[in-house]
């Protein structure tokens, strides 16, 4: 696809920056959610679909439209599709039915390729939406916070495959340096009960008090939409796939500078490996003085002075 | 007077004691909290409280994810803080944790021809200005681009060169010079785009082959081998080991016995069912 479109060249300087975003970079933009309702939905997970929309906002895209005969974990092609359009990689997908109520399926993309996919029940008893909470919320595009608690996250591999899904989904923006000390608006909970293996997602707001010293007292005000899920069924990457995801551009990785240090003077030192020097061969300055055959050459001179002494 | 001061003296122990409690950042945990600061990422492995987390499930976490919070911000106030402006900003180490990349690593475009010579020759990109004086018109205009300055592409007038045939049109000569220059640009891009993908172009356009590869002759071989009637099902072996000389090309079926199991028959079919209603993802 991509190689088409270099030989058919975007027309405008708008387009052209529009391709250069959706490439493969070092430093990869943050995932984008695409929210997608299926044929049949109800009240419950219309609102819960938006939540998940506007927490993601701004990267999410949400498609307004029922889709007939999308049954994810028989055939993602569709999907993958939208998701290509639209330039996302993660997507969710809400439907209802009377075997499967209050059926939430979120996914992973590789390059456009499903990677894993989880479908979640959600209990509507529990749920509460953003609306329910009446507080500040926190401004679109801030990085949470992301908080998990429970052993069973790194005891099964599923549930350890979870968390790493959720640290994608939720993460934001990738390899963030620096971060304003007041930009810290939102934490994302994940609490995994090992007895029931119910998962509850809690979004709190972060308020600073003041404590007796510099680092101030956190306080937590829950704002956003509250889930008790339990998990239906996975389809996970394989490990090659996963494997291959990991891989991480050489380009970005810190080069290390070996053999220089700096000492507390501030001056620059260098260590120099040399290799092993046989004294006896070494090259020193030539003193002539000091050469071997400096007898044979006391003899030249006498000869000389000799011949010189016979000609006066 | 002497139980007053007492009673007083206890009172203010005690709100003082309130409010160290209320200000604290101390969080005690049985189990040390691994803390991600590169992703603000924190995992707690302690067990959960099964008779607090079943008397009140909200109030129970909002508790200890307050503590996990604090330790994770008591962690991020330790990290070197500079100041950009107005805010105070922390620098965050690299993160622990891998995630799983959302496109494969980019790869390193090849060369253009022009670049290759560039490199070879040291020469080096100048930076031009936006705008360039025009005399005629006497101000400053883009280089290119919109009512670019020095424009000569519609000439009122061209003077006829000495040498040149008097009856020739001058005006259609620099249009058709023009669509030259702009077809051969266009095709020495699409040649730099052919050579990135390792494909040989001659000057006309066509496709050179200049080494038949491996994986060449054996499609070759194989499709000798099935260009008669049967598919290549009842030829001659043309060498000892067509097998390994037409292998991932040939079309020769190998037929199971009539007399074979029935299970492994009936998995063989209901696989190829199963592949034709699923679609193909890894």
């Amino acid at each position: 696809m991509v190689k088409l479109q270099r030989i058919q060249r975007p027309k405008t300087h708008r387009g052209k920056r529009a391709l250069k975003e959706r490439e493969p970079k070092l430093i990869e933009n943050a995932r984008s959610l695409l929210c997608i309702r299926g044929n049949k939905i109800n009240n419950i997970m219309k609102i819960l679909l938006k939540n998940l929309h506007l927490l993601k906002s701004p990267y999410s895209t949400m498609y307004q439209k029922k889709n007939l005969d999308i049954y994810p974990f028989d055939n993602t092609s569709k999907l993958e599709w939208y998701c290509q359009k639209s330039d996302c990689s993660l997507f969710a997908y809400i439907t209802h039915s009377k075997k499967r109520p209050n059926n939430l399926i979120l996914a992973r993309l590789h390059n456009n390729i499903v990677m894993d996919m989880f479908e979640f029940e959600l209990n509507n008893q529990t749920f509460r939406s953003l609306d329910d909470f009446k507080c500040i919320k926190f401004a679109p595009g801030n990085k949470p916070c992301l908080i998990f608690h429970g052993e069973l996250f790194d005891n099964e591999s599923e549930y350890k495959r979870l968390k790493c899904f959720f640290i994608d989904f939720f993460r934001g923006e990738t390899n963030m340096k620096e971060i304003d000390l007041n930009g810290l608006e939102h934490v994302i909970t994940f609490t995994l009960d090992i007895q029931t293996k119910l998962l509850s997602i809690r979004v709190f707001r972060i308020e600073f008090k003041k404590s007796g010293h510099r680092i101030p007292r956190i306080e937590l005000n829950e704002i956003g939409p509250r889930l008790d899920l339990i998990i239906r069924r996975t389809k996970l990457a394989s490990d090659d796939f996963y494997k291959k995801t990991l891989k991480q551009p050489t380009a970005i990785k810190e080069k290390k500078i070996k053999n220089v240090t700096t000492n507390e003077l501030g001056t620059k030192m260098g260590r120099i490996h040399m290799e092993k020097q046989d004294f006896n061969q070494l090259q020193t300055r030539k003193m002539k003085g000091l050469k071997r055959n400096l007898t044979i050459d006391n003899e030249q001179t006498q000869g000389k002075r000799k011949k010189i002494d016979s000609t006066n | 007077m002497n139980s007053n001061d007492l009673v007083k003296n206890i009172l203010k122990h005690d709100i003082d004691e309130q409010d160290r409690i209320l200000k604290s950042t101390e969080v005690i945990k049985p189990c040390p909290v691994d803390i991600d600061l590169g992703n603000l990422l924190v995992w707690d492995s302690n067990i959960i409280d099964q008779q607090a987390y079943k008397a009140n499930r909200d109030e129970y976490i909002k508790n200890t994810m307050r503590d996990n919070m604090q330790l994770f911000v008591n962690a991020l106030w330790q990290v070197p803080i500079e100041r950009h402006d107005n805010a105070i900003v922390a620098k965050l180490p690299e993160s622990k944790t891998i995630v799983p990349r959302e496109k494969p690593v980019p790869k390193p475009k090849p060369l253009t021809k022009w670049q290759k010579f560039a490199q070879s020759k040291g020469i080096v990109k100048q930076k031009k200005s936006k705008f360039v004086w025009d005399e005629t018109k006497k101000e400053w205009g883009r280089r290119f681009g919109y009512k670019k300055a020095n424009d000569d592409s519609k000439p009122w007038l061209i003077e006829v060169p000495t040498n040149a045939d008097p009856n020739e049109d001058q005006f259609a000569k620099r249009l058709s010079a023009k669509k030259e220059r702009v077809a051969k640009n266009e095709f020495q891009r699409l040649k730099n785009i052919a050579h990135a993908n390792k494909v040989n172009v001659r000057n006309d356009g066509a496709l050179i082959n200049k080494k038949s590869s491996a994986n060449d002759m054996k499609k070759a071989l194989a499709t000798a081998k099935y260009s008669d009637a049967s598919m290549g099902q009842f030829s001659e072996r043309a060498t000892v080991d067509e097998e390994r000389q037409t292998r991932g090309f040939s079309k020769r079926r190998k037929y199971e016995s009539n007399l074979g199991s029935l299970k492994n028959e009936k998995n063989k079919q209901l696989k190829i069912f199963d592949q034709m209603n699923s679609s193909t993802t890894k």
